[in-house]
């Protein structure tokens, strides 16, 4: 049974009418406890949410002024969250792929260097988003490795750090074409000074941000 | 008394239901949500007792109890929840082996990183502004950094600076993203190269609490502070 908003009707009876207060006082707690803390419970925290469970909306809805509304849509096939700000602005998607929309998404971060260990491969220092290994190569080139993305265009960002005031220079490694420098299971980075002399930089930070 | 779902049993007595109906609607109006005064916001809805259109059924504010688990989430579905100690907002969508976490340490996660600190500044350290205009038209300047405290010169008139962090990033094992415009302006020959200050030791140039940048001649010495007349600088760790 469902919870009906039309009982009691002036023309029941009580028996009838003791039923379906019944399930309606059952149904209005059972759900409202579906999101909700119920209303039965000993909890002093009944009437806050559990979780939102918010229901693919077919069409976006309308926001009143005063409001901020948040709800969910399709997008390639996931239920995600959009946010309309008030007086029916335009809507914007909060979150994608996992995470919150911001338009790039950052996919590998490695804080790595020194001392290189059995391998050859370079210390990973602190946690690091994506990657998996470091491989030296010699030759100040590090090979950062990580699980495969969808393609190799992506955006970088590489800088070392020496233990001499001698400058170092931070790059994509160009000693090998782009497409076997930038793949999508590896990046290629090196660290040389003013001179082209090569440099194994004591620490180095390497972040990869793909599209969203 | 609290609210009894199973109400009224066949038994019951009309002087005893009216009270045990009069319970249910009380605690109901009293859960799901009361008007705010300005000394009181009791629960996340709208009132039940609203009369206004534009407002009856809607939320006034989403409380996230914590949850020990991810929710369950049905096809078209996504849900919002916090987990976690201290919790932190998730979501999960249809099809996600688990939850997805949106925020850590009092940030935004996105992708897994958190922007710890920024900072945009110039050659004499100083923080510079965003201008923000208002719909009348007022205009405030508003400083380009998030837990920045100050630009520090370490060397007089040198291309040297300790970047201190308000609060501590908690780690120095963070990443960083240094960039900066060096060689006088209105030139074309490019002059000098922008890093992490060089060191012995890693943890002299860069600690939870702060960072040394710099920027030096081709020698190793330092440029001219007004050779590098633009930096920025961003912080990220792992939520």
């Amino acid at each position: 049974m469902v919870f009906d908003p039309a009982i009691p009707q002036p023309n029941d009876i009580i028996s009838t009418s003791q039923s379906e207060l019944l399930e309606n006082f059952t149904q209005l707690n059972t759900v409202f406890g579906v999101n909700h803390v119920a209303f039965d419970a000993a909890s002093s925290d009944k009437g806050k949410h559990k979780f939102v469970t918010m229901v693919q909306q077919a069409t976006s809805p309308t926001s009143q002024a005063n409001e901020y509304l948040m709800y969910s849509k399709e997008l390639s096939g996931k239920a995600e969250i959009y946010v309309k700000p008030q007086n029916n602005a335009d809507e914007y998607l909060f979150t994608k792929s996992g995470s919150v929309y911001t338009g790039l998404l950052p996919v590998v971060a490695v804080n790595f260097g020194t001392p290189l260990i059995a391998g050859p491969l370079a210390t990973i220092y602190g946690t690091a988003l994506g990657a998996t290994t470091v491989d030296s190569l010699g030759s100040g080139i590090f090979k950062v490795n990580f699980p495969a993305l969808p393609d190799n265009n992506y955006f970088w960002s590489i800088s070392g750090f020496q233990n001499t005031s001698a400058p170092v220079i931070s790059q994509i490694d160009n000693t090998v074409a782009y497409a076997s420098a930038a793949t999508t299971t590896f990046l290629r980075v090196r660290f040389f000074q003013t001179d082209s002399s090569s440099v194994t930089p004591l620490r180095a930070t390497v972040i990869i941000w793909r599209f969203q | 008394m609290g609210y009894k779902p199973g109400i009224p049993l066949s038994t019951d007595y009309i002087a005893q239901s009216q009270q045990d109906f009069i319970n249910n609607f009380e605690t109901v109006n009293k859960t799901y949500g009361l008007s705010v005064t300005p000394t009181e916001n009791v629960g996340d809805h709208v009132a039940l007792t609203e009369t206004s259109e534009e407002l009856i059924g809607k939320h006034k504010k989403t409380t996230l109890i914590k949850q020990a688990a991810d929710p369950t989430v049905a096809a078209s579905e996504c849900a919002l929840y916090s987990k976690g100690t201290p919790p932190n907002i998730y979501y999960r969508r249809d099809g996600d082996a688990s939850g997805n976490q949106l925020t850590s340490n009092g940030r935004i996660s996105v992708g897994g990183l958190i922007l710890r600190a920024y900072v945009l500044f110039d050659w004499q350290g100083n923080i510079l502004n965003n201008s923000i205009v208002d719909s009348d038209g007022n205009k405030t300047e508003v400083p380009i950094k998030h837990n920045i405290t100050s630009i520090v010169q370490g060397t007089a008139g040198k291309a040297d600076w300790t970047v201190n962090f308000t609060d501590t990033i908690g780690t120095a094992d963070y990443f960083w993203v240094a960039q900066a415009l060096t060689g006088k302006e209105g030139t074309l020959t490019p002059r000098g190269y922008f890093q992490v200050k060089g060191a012995a030791a890693y943890a002299t140039s860069v600690a939870a609490t702060f960072i040394k940048l710099a920027g030096y001649e081709k020698n190793g010495t330092l440029l001219a502070s007004f050779n590098v007349p633009r930096i920025y600088l961003q912080v990220y760790t792992v939520a």
